[in-house]
């Protein structure tokens, strides 16, 4: 990308951005309904571990410490999920069901970084998140999370695998509204997918392990990310698998959005 | 009535069609819980398998989930009814309801009973399978059916009418709703059941409305368990008392309805 190009794209990113955050400020009580509601669940969730590990001790060597510190990674994975992957297809959806896709394509700035910098609502996101994941922080007794400086890199390399193969899935549950005319349903499955992710991946069944490469990727940045990071076991064959499966789906990615416009039919055409 | 019934139904009806228009939505919504229950499972196994204690039986937890989470679509305990009411005030759709011959109460539930047909019908399957793992509902569990049933219908009706009264108030209260559900999961031992928690943990709960709203069917249903009498009647006394409060909480927030165009 040139220089200028470049400079003009972070302006349109930036005021795209701006509006959001000022549409989202409108009706405060809503955006702080919002907030607490982030609250309340980390205030539940920290009651659910409190009484399951009173009741069964440990899981598979992992310690109630240890369900902290994946629950971080896990809160992290959900609000990056539904900020920065969810929220832009959703717009990508209701723009094809509305034409105002159109539009979107006639402006001259990359198409998918307009779609994602417009969806996102960023101060909504750091105002639901922040107190979300702060509370869940200070749960964590740190010093006696065993983590080095390398296993957190590959920790966070995996994660963005997740991240990359997280993205495919929510394109690929898109689709349908390219050529069907909805994915509402479709798309609304994504909160399924994340419903569930504190698990020792160590032990999940190979079924799950390959899920957790494909259907249910917040598996792997959630549980597979923390496992690397704590060093849980051996991180190679998680690592080579992530890779993997992160080079297949950015081939289906590309294919999927070229699928996605030769199928797109114009509302003013 | 029976014509407000057949209202009820022909709108189900048509909410149902838009399977018919897409029919991949069908897919997407068994998706959505087979991904759901195979997680929630996995978890559960992992927890049977793997605790240290070694005194959480795989099997009992599963199908207390199974049962407890097919009832959640059937009974709208994911306040459903309320969000479509919050909807409904927000987008001004309840200023056609007004005009119709349906009582804007029960207008929700016939949109989303037919939107949400598969996940109801996907919600029955796994009661029925959680029954069948457990041992079922025996016969000890059957005097308590009728006001359990009475007392899980009651509320749920009245925490959705409440709740989607609110929308009276705020322009967008799903955040409100959200909060909500999340105490009820915990109290009604959705996220832990009941039975797994610290006895005094447990037996506070059961002073609240919360685990005779989904948690004593659920036991019953699987047929292990038996709910007490004094709390069942305590359920059935919260039932009354919410749905009168909730339906006066409805006519005072109608009362500050401002409908557009009528």
């Amino acid at each position: 990308m040139k220089i200028k190009n470049f400079k003009k794209t972070s302006q349109v990113v930036r005021a795209t951005m701006k509006e959001q955050a000022q549409s989202e400020t409108t009706y405060l009580g809503n955006f702080w309904f919002d907030v607490s509601s982030t609250v309340v669940f980390a205030i539940i969730m920290l009651s659910f571990l409190s009484l399951l590990f009173r009741r069964v001790g440990s899981i598979a060597g992992y310690t109630k410490n240890d369900y902290l510190f994946m629950i971080v990674v896990g809160e992290f994975t959900f609000f990056t999920v539904a900020a920065f992957l969810v929220e832009p297809m959703i717009f990508l959806k209701d723009s094809v069901r509305n034409g105002y896709f159109d539009l979107m394509l006639l402006r001259p700035v990359p198409l998918k970084t307009y779609i994602y910098a417009r969806a996102i609502r960023p101060l909504h996101t750091i105002m639901a998140a922040l107190p979300n994941i702060l509370l869940f922080v200070f749960a964590v007794n740190w010093a006696k999370i065993d983590v080095t400086p390398l296993s957190v890199l590959l920790g966070i390399f995996v994660w963005i695998c997740g991240l990359i193969i997280f993205n495919t899935l929510m394109l690929a549950l898109t689709m349908p509204v390219f050529t069907l005319g909805d994915s509402s349903d479709m798309q609304g499955s994504w909160y399924s997918v994340v419903s569930m992710n504190m698990m020792p991946y160590e032990k999940l069944p190979s079924f799950m392990k390959f899920l957790s490469l494909t259907f249910t990727p917040s598996v792997l940045m959630t549980a597979g990310a923390a496992f690397v990071m704590m060093q849980k076991g051996n991180s190679v064959p998680v690592l080579v698998s992530a890779v993997f499966a992160t080079i297949v789906s950015l081939l289906i990615y590309r294919l999927m959005w070229r699928h996605a416009l030769n199928n797109y039919t114009s509302a003013s055409s | 009535m029976l014509a407000e019934a057949k209202l009820f139904i022909a709108l189900t009806y048509y909410q149902a069609l838009r399977y018919k228009a897409f029919p991949l939505e069908i897919a997407a919504s068994i998706f959505s819980n087979v991904v759901t229950v195979a997680l929630f499972i996995t978890f559960w196994l992992l927890v049977g398998k793997y605790s240290s204690n070694g005194d959480i039986v795989p099997k009992d937890i599963i199908s207390f989930y199974l049962i407890t989470t097919g009832l959640m679509p059937i009974f709208y305990s994911a306040m459903g009814i309320a969000s479509q009411s919050i909807k409904n005030i927000k987008d001004g759709t309840l200023n056609q309801v007004l005009i119709k011959p349906i009582s804007p109460i029960i207008h929700p539930w016939a949109v989303r009973t037919g939107s949400s047909l598969v996940s109801m019908i996907f919600g029955f399957s796994m009661v029925i399978v959680g029954m069948f793992i457990a041992g079922g509902i025996s016969s000890r569990s059957l005097p308590y059916l009728p006001l359990v049933l009475f007392n899980t219908l009651m509320i749920n009706t009245a925490f959705n009418i409440a709740i989607g009264t609110f929308g009276f108030y705020f322009v967008q209260a799903n955040g409100l709703k959200d909060s909500f559900v999340h105490v009820a999961r915990l109290c009604r031992g959705e996220l832990i059941p009941l039975f797994l928690m610290p006895v005094s943990i447990a037996t506070a709960l059961q002073f609240t409305p919360f685990p005779a709203s989904q948690y004593h069917l659920s036991i019953l249903l699987q047929g292990t368990r038996l709910p007490s009498w004094g709390f069942v009647i305590l359920g059935s006394v919260w039932a009354i008392v919410l749905m009168y409060g909730a339906l006066r909480f409805w006519r005072h927030g109608l009362k500050k309805y401002e409908a557009i165009g009528l």
